[in-house]
């Protein structure tokens, strides 16, 4: 969704349904300008310690409740984008994580109120949407088209405003976006969010966190 | 117009594909150790460690798997539109290359695909068409 964070105005105009109008990078998979991520200097810093010990810190914890990262099949030393030989080009190592993450956590993404989803481009949330089993393969598109990823929907994604709203970098303003969702404190905060899913790159290796309230 | 930039033809891992197109051929590096296809070329096979490995001639024919269409000016030697297309080797489907087509053709998947080999400042490098229009002689 567009951002609402303060201090980013010039990309709060970004948004799906306005992204058909820019123009056109590439046919027919029509990516347009608002497609591509952002390019943004910045940074974040997240605190990690034990649970016990955030308990005892001013802020509310986020709990991390498991982590999971995976490769695609037979990666290559430096194959950054490996089109000419993976498997299919509409698969990412997003599965594989995904079958570790949710096996680690006991979660299934019935479970998951908010997400944070890497958009370096839109094309990979549709592809992981798919992938973390929130809609079925190949129906990424129609499930965002819907509104199934805005705050009213079954998922609400990067309520930051992510890599093409909010700016780039590199996701770790995802894992800092799902913490206010954990703690209550987003611009586009979703109503009793209790656990949120932060994914991150999605090639050629991938990886992948559930947060949720200390409970 | 600005000159197209090449590729280096002379590279321990990939030399032997640029030797063969400049003589008109296609080819995909084998390993001798397990017989897995290695591509991108390379002189190692990452699966079993070997370091001997031999260039497979193919035909140099495939289909298409994909493809988009360029129209966000890149580099001055490659005016849009233009349309990259990624080829599935008729004899080593596993195994995709890269084309450049002018323009927006149309395509669909799992189209006839040939290449045949042309003369850039020196350099030969395939040059990928769809099947129904006749290739031109090697160099
Ligand atoms: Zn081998």
């Amino acid at each position: 969704m567009p951002t609402r964070r303060p201090g980013t105005r010039p990309n709060a105009s970004r948004s799906w349904t306005n992204t058909a109008s820019t123009r056109s990078c590439s046919t027919p998979t029509s990516l347009r300008l608002f497609d591509f991520c952002l390019e943004t200097d910045g940074a974040c810093a997240v605190v990690v310690t034990s649970t016990e010990r955030a308990r005892d810190l001013r802020q509310s914890p986020a709990v991390i409740r498991a982590v999971a990262q995976a490769s695609i099949p037979n990666p290559q030393p430096g194959i950054q984008f490996p089109t000419l030989f993976r498997e299919s080009i509409t698969s990412l190592p997003a599965t594989a994580v995904a079958r570790t993450l949710y096996a680690r956590a006991g979660l299934g993404p019935a479970d998951i109120d908010v997400a944070q989803i890497y958009d370096c481009f839109s094309i990979t949330v549709l592809l992981q949407l798919e992938d973390w089993g929130f809609c079925k393969k190949g129906e990424g598109g129609p499930f965002v088209a819907s509104g199934e990823i805005g705050l009213g929907g079954s998922l609400p994604i990067n309520t930051g405003g992510g890599h093409l709203s909010e700016g780039y970098i590199h996701g770790m303003n995802h894992i800092v976006e799902g913490v206010r969702q954990i703690r209550g404190t987003s611009t586009s905060q979703v109503a009793g969010a209790e656990t949120c899913l932060v994914t991150a790159t999605p090639l050629p290796p991938g990886s992948a966190l559930i947060l949720t309230a200390d409970r | 117009m600005t000159r197209r930039p090449l590729p280096v033809t002379d590279d321990l891992d990939t030399g032997g594909f640029f030797e063969a197109v400049a003589r008109g051929e296609l080819v995909v590096r084998r390993c001798d150790g397990c017989d897995a296809v290695l591509h991108m070329p390379r002189a190692y096979c990452a699966t079993c460690g070997s370091w001997e490995g031999r260039w497979q001639p193919v035909a140099a024919t495939g289909t298409v798997y994909s493809w988009t269409v360029v129209e966000h000016q890149v580099h001055p030697a490659f005016p849009v539109p233009y349309t990259v297309v990624l080829v599935k080797l008729d004899d080593v489907p596993g195994t995709r290359l890269v084309g450049h087509l002018p323009g927006r053709p149309a395509l669909r998947p799992g189209q006839a695909m040939a290449a045949d080999f042309e003369d850039v400042d020196g350099t030969v490098l395939p040059r990928w068409r769809t099947a129904d229009v006749s290739p031109a002689p090697a160099p």
